[in-house]
């Protein structure tokens, strides 16, 4: 139990900023926003992933989430869910880098709807525009090691391979 | 007054002739201080919602923060 918690302790580095917890955490699924609230204080985590969704007129959606996430103090990694193509992400990235005020942004680029599996081409292609716009992208990728070359060589510093 | 027909995040909306992006979201009452906007699928940055003008049929998207995995 002491090894654990002074393994625990250990500092890392992953896109620029120096961790102590090696866990990132979602935001979503949760039943309340409380529950989740509470998971992400008891998991200690440090990085929580959010997104960005179109806002209805007239309402104040995703106030009360993102007050809670602000309030908890934690890094947050936002992501490009529901885009089908470079551009869509690209567009997407530079949002979530302006609300989040953060350069970290968790690429996912889906080409297939029924099992969520990203598309390759298209996740290189984005790739490469943010990591010159000065992105820190995590790319959502297949486990192929071709791909995974392509976006080190893009300028990728992390990969988060699906599965 | 002319007024222009625009996209907002699917829904119609009709609008005055040379209204800003600043405008849109105060006249359609979105609490703009933690929302991303493109226009035509091109992002706007925040410091230029008020000299960005909406055209007749512009698709506008404007996101705000949620959950997300």
């Amino acid at each position: 139990m002491t090894k654990m918690m002074q393994t625990d302790q250990i500092e890392w580095e992953i896109g620029g900023k120096r961790l102590t917890s090696r866990m990132f955490i979602g935001s979503a699924l949760y039943p309340s926003p409380a529950v989740m609230e509470d998971a992400i204080r008891a998991s200690q985590v440090q990085v929580v992933t959010v997104s960005l969704r179109r806002q209805g007129v007239n309402k104040e959606a995703g106030e009360g989430f993102w007050k809670i996430i602000r309030e908890l103090g934690v890094e947050v990694l936002p992501n490009t869910a529901g885009c089908h193509s470079a551009k869509e992400a690209i567009t997407i990235a530079q949002m979530a880098r302006e609300v989040f005020s953060t350069n970290w942004i968790k690429l996912e680029v889906i080409g297939d709807q029924y099992n969520l599996q990203p598309d390759p081409y298209e996740t290189v292609e984005a790739a490469k525009v943010l990591v010159k716009e000065g992105f820190e992208v995590f790319p959502y990728t297949t486990d192929d090691l071709v791909v995974a070359k392509k976006l080190v060589d893009a300028g990728c510093n992390i990969l988060m391979p699906w599965g | 007054m002319k007024s222009i027909s625009v996209s907002v995040n699917g829904e119609k909306k009709m609008l005055p002739a040379e209204c800003s992006i600043k405008e849109m979201l105060k006249r359609l009452s979105f609490h703009d201080e933690w929302l991303g906007v493109a226009v035509n699928g091109e992002f706007v940055p925040k410091d230029a919602f008020a000299r960005t003008f909406l055209k007749e049929e512009d698709e506008v998207d404007v996101l705000a923060p949620v959950s997300g995995g």
